[in-house]
């Protein structure tokens, strides 16, 4: 290699290495607002702010749905294992959600620690399986993770 | 020696009339490559493997969306190394062929965007959400953009090649962004399904029409970026004595 | 075939861009190529003398 082309090389290597070390610090410093969604350990460890619009992720909790039989009000406990917290929405949900299905519910957490949501997204996992392979991991009492956070 | 014929083909590559011919002999190839894999892939993407526990049949956008999405990906790497080449070496073909990658780069991460929307209105209940990973997409898409606009900025074609390239180096860093977004953040977007180390999440059921599909798209992505580069020869170098001897052979008409 | 129609939309649509993009990279480029092209012949006619118009 020829001394130029040595050195354009290295300038190359220069602007590479300079343009990631600075988005390594940008989003190092920017990394809460990179969060999509916070987890219920996150709203009561109060990491999370109060009266403030946020996204609340985890599990939709086992026999927790109750639905209002006159309008389209839903209430549910989210969990991620180890805290809950209790969301109410009206609206329509989406068609993946059920018990156990990870969902992100977008609204405020009140004084009462009780989470009043306007919108509701599933979240689903990265597994992908046939039906039938899921009922014998069910039947053989490894059902996989219905979703992971 | 090995390394010495390498190094002669790498030579013969920079001149334009051989350039030009390797595009018209291998192009047709490559789009019949797609053809073949691109059928398979689809019939067994939308007949063969079976629907999804959760998801049902709307799953199976997934093999559109993602070879999409990775052709997205790989398609900025390959231009990537094609810039660094062309900044270090200025070989006038490379430099074409870098600016050629960012059209069909473009396409694909709009395809991967478009296809991602209409998969995450049934399945998550929205068209698009401000995460991480969706956002860094949503930049790739702007840089190639960005890429396609500085180059014909300029006058002098290869000034404008030059400096794209350069946008091109910087613009890589959004690339391992998008591959982690997903596990450095919280994000609406699951995880990887399939991981170079360690164990898929897909069924083994599920994996042939989307190897298919991935193939078939990084043939064609080489088929339009040899054919847009050889366009942006023929266009360059228009007042050339070796365009004019082609055209006066005839060589060039419908199937130059 | 599709058994589940609800998603049918969402399925189709995707793999009627996927369809549409990939032609419109494989027409783009041919077109470009035959209006260089065209637009050379014509340059190349002018300047050696023996213009054929092709409408005479």
């Amino acid at each position: 290699m020829t001394p130029t082309r040595k050195k354009r090389l290295a300038v190359v290597a220069l602007i590479v290495l300079g343009v990631g070390a600075a988005t390594a610090v940008a989003i190092t410093a920017l990394n809460d607002n990179m969060l999509y969604f916070v987890s219920p350990t996150d709203v009561h460890a109060a990491t999370a702010p109060q009266d403030k619009q946020i996204r609340l992720g985890g599990l939709v909790a086992a026999g927790s749905v109750q639905r209002d039989p006159d309008s389209l009000e839903v209430r549910f406990t989210v969990t991620d294992g180890r805290h809950d917290v209790p969301v109410s929405f009206e609206g329509i949900l989406p068609d993946l959600f059920r018990e156990g299905q990870g969902v992100i519910a977008h609204g405020y957490l009140d004084e009462g620690g009780h989470f009043h949501a306007h919108e509701v997204l599933a979240r689903h996992d990265e597994t992908y399986m046939p039906p039938e392979v899921m009922k014998s991991l069910e039947a053989a009492g490894h059902p996989p993770e219905a979703s992971k956070q | 020696m090995i390394f010495h014929r390498l190094k002669v083909g790498f030579h013969r590559l920079g001149s334009p009339p051989t350039f030009h011919k390797l595009c018209r002999v291998l192009s047709p190839w490559l789009w019949a490559g797609f053809l073949v894999c691109a059928a398979i892939g689809l019939y067994q993407a939308l007949y063969v493997v079976p629907p999804d526990y959760q998801q049902g049949d709307s799953y199976r956008i997934l093999f559109i969306h993602v070879p999409a999405a990775w052709q997205a990906m790989a398609g900025y790497v390959i231009m990537s190394i094609l810039a660094v080449i062309a900044l270090v070496w200025r070989i006038r073909t490379v430099e074409i062929m870098t600016m050629a990658a960012a059209p069909v780069g473009a396409a694909f991460t709009a395809l991967c965007l478009a296809t991602g929307s209409l998969w995450g209105k049934p399945m998550w209940g929205t068209w698009w959400a401000w995460d991480a990973r969706l956002t860094s997409m949503l930049v790739l898409l702007f840089i190639y953009l960005g890429i396609m606009g500085l180059y014909a900025a300029f006058e002098d074609r290869r000034k404008g090649a030059r400096v794209a390239c350069i946008l091109v180096l910087v613009g890589l860093v959004n690339i391992p962004l998008i591959h982690f977004s997903v596990e450095w953040w919280t994000t609406l977007h699951q995880g990887a399904t399939i991981r170079l180390l360690g164990e898929s999440r897909m069924h083994p059921s599920m994996m042939s029409p989307l190897i298919w599909m991935t193939v078939g798209v990084k043939l064609m992505f080489g088929a339009a970026l040899l054919d847009r580069a050889r366009n942006d020869l023929i266009d360059q170098d228009r007042r050339k004595n070796w365009i004019r001897q082609l055209i006066g052979e005839g060589a060039t008409g419908d199937n130059a | 075939m599709i058994p589940q129609l609800d998603y049918a939309f969402y399925v189709w649509s995707s793999y009627g861009l996927f369809a549409a993009i990939m032609a419109w990279q494989f027409i783009q480029p041919r077109v470009r190529r035959r209006r260089i092209i065209a637009e050379l012949r014509e340059e190349l006619a002018m300047q050696t003398g023996n213009y054929d118009d092709p409408d005479a």
